[in-house]
């Protein structure tokens, strides 16, 4: 079984009604736990929305409340899967791509 | 560990609206009154933060408590930014010791206090009362604009102009977040009603496609009232409300069939009702009966209560029902009690007679545009074999109607002439 983080960009949940959002969580809740129970999930964290963006020395955005919620990385989580294929499969699955997008990308194992 | 999705299981439904409303309310108590909006985009935060948290890392033990918890710290900054921003009168002015005084705020009893006084000053008299509605489910119910609008057949930004109008009208008239006293309180408690009323009956009767919206609607109007009924015992008003929501609640289940097609009330599985709350509707009811007062509500639940305790349609006690029907259009002179006074008729008088009398109501601009008149004519006309005549009301009622299940209703009766 190889690593994968699933990178999730783009949450517009801050701004819908207190109902949606509790849906909203409660399906990803489900699907980390389906995850967590198949002996999938490695971990996960969410991240704050307000942190910086270095593009060179000089060149820092500070991102935060001004910036577009669909450039916000909202979290991450890795899981256990044979390839990349299934690792896809995995995050098509998660309820969050109504409103997000998700990067797939395999941790390269330096060790 | 299956442990998150056993932690989503504790999670009560709804608990992010209702925690808004609660929330909202105590925040609106410690600002002030005039910082309604910015107490809702404090609440919208704390949301959101619950939303990141729990996702990933599951729900607290006590997730109110912890919502509460982040409330009172998110208060505690907001008047300390306030008060270097510009020295404005919160009503709490923040000094060494305010963090004792929002503690009070975040009491149980306290919050349902900071509800009540929302309540009322979210339905005072200077506000227009389709407006108190959209306040209400928007501050209290913790609806969102979208909600409000699909609920109510209405356009976001209609609703969007329409809380802004509300808002206006509360400042303009300077209401201020008390519960009234004395004899104000009386009459103000019916305005409050009146409007819970209204927002049940938005739900229960509205002609918008989403269920799920209508149910929730109705559902919040009871648990307002509920709210009421705790702290004012001395209204009998309010128990009858309750009641009458009750009733209507417990046939909302069987008023569609699987297809979600609408079945009538007299083809209504009466087996479907629900025999708890017809059987909470009768403890209030009597509930309500202690006083000597008897109001349009009283008169409206104990015609649903006579509907809910017929063994069937045919056993139903017309005569009664007539009976309290015209006790309540001498309180309330409506045209759609009229209307229905006029349906009753037909189990009494016969349907000839009924028809007769729908007649007689077209003249009334107020039902003259009605499609239930032309839909019941229709019905009945059918009953009768006057089958042209049936035609003729069935399309006039098609051509009224909004609702697309309604339509559907009308055109397998036209189809079936």
């Amino acid at each position: 079984m190889k690593e994968f983080m699933l990178l999730m960009k783009g949450d517009d949940s801050q701004n819908v009604a207190p109902e949606e959002m509790q849906q909203r969580m409660q399906a990803y809740m489900s699907w980390m736990g389906e995850m967590t129970a198949g002996g999938r999930l490695k971990g996960g964290q969410p991240l704050e929305p307000a942190g910086t963006h270095l593009k060179n020395k000089d060149t820092i955005i500070s991102d935060g409340p001004f910036l577009e919620p669909k450039e916000i990385i909202g979290g991450y989580v890795i899981i256990l899967a044979q390839d990349l294929g299934e690792a896809t499969e995995v995050a098509r699955a998660c309820p969050l791509l109504e409103h997000c997008e998700i990067y797939v990308r395999p941790l390269l194992n330096v060790g | 560990m299956s442990e998150a999705q056993q932690q989503t299981a504790k999670l009560v439904d709804h608990l992010f609206r209702q925690q808004y409303g609660k929330m909202v309310s105590v925040l609106t108590g410690i600002f002030g009154f005039d910082q309604l909006e910015a107490a809702e985009d404090i609440v919208q935060d704390i949301l959101y933060e619950a939303y990141r948290r729990w996702s990933y890392g599951g729900v607290p033990e006590r997730p109110e408590a912890w919502l509460m918890q982040v409330a009172k710290n998110k208060a505690l900054n907001f008047l300390k930014r306030e008060q270097v921003k510009r020295r404005v009168q919160a009503e709490i002015a923040c000094h060494e010791d305010s963090s004792a005084e929002i503690e009070n705020f975040f009491q149980a009893a306290d919050i349902e206090d900071s509800m009540l006084r929302m309540i009322f000053a979210c339905c005072h008299p200077a506000v227009a009362p389709h407006h108190q509605v959209a306040l209400v489910l928007k501050s209290l119910a913790g609806f969102g604009s979208r909600e409000i609008a699909r609920a109510l057949l209405l356009g976001e930004d209609a609703i969007n102009k329409r809380m802004y109008r509300a808002r206006r009208e509360l400042v303009k008239a300077g209401v201020r977040l008390t519960v009234p006293t004395g004899a104000e309180l009386r009459s103000r408690l019916d305005t409050v009603c009146t409007s819970l009323y209204l927002i049940f009956n938005e739900g229960y009767n509205s002609i918008a496609r989403d269920e799920l919206i209508r149910k929730d609607m109705c559902l919040e109007a009871m648990r307002l009232t509920k709210l009421l009924l705790r702290h004012f015992d001395f209204s009998t008003r309010v128990p009858a409300l309750l009641a009458l929501m009750c009733f209507h609640a417990a046939r909302f289940d069987s008023r569609l069939d699987d297809k979600g097609a609408i079945i009538i009330f007299e083809e209504q599985d009466r087996s479907r009702w629900d025999a708890g709350l017809i059987k909470a509707g009768m403890f209030y009811l009597s509930e309500a009966a202690r006083g000597d007062r008897l109001t349009d509500f009283h008169l409206e639940a104990s015609i649903a209560a006579q509907h809910c305790l017929a063994p069937d349609f045919s056993h139903t006690n017309w005569k009664s029902i007539n009976a309290m029907y015209e006790a309540l259009y001498r309180i309330k002179a409506t045209p759609v009690i009229q209307l229905n006074l006029a349906i009753i008729s037909a189990r009494i008088q016969g349907p000839a007679y009924a028809v007769e009398r729908l007649l007689q109501l077209q003249e009334d601009a107020r039902l003259r545009d009605y499609h239930l008149l032309y839909a019941t004519l229709g019905r009945f006309c059918v009953q009768l074999g006057r089958k042209d005549e049936a035609r003729r009301h069935l399309e006039r009622a098609l051509q009224l109607t909004q609702s697309a299940k309604e339509r559907s209703l009308l055109q397998a009766r036209l189809d079936g002439i």
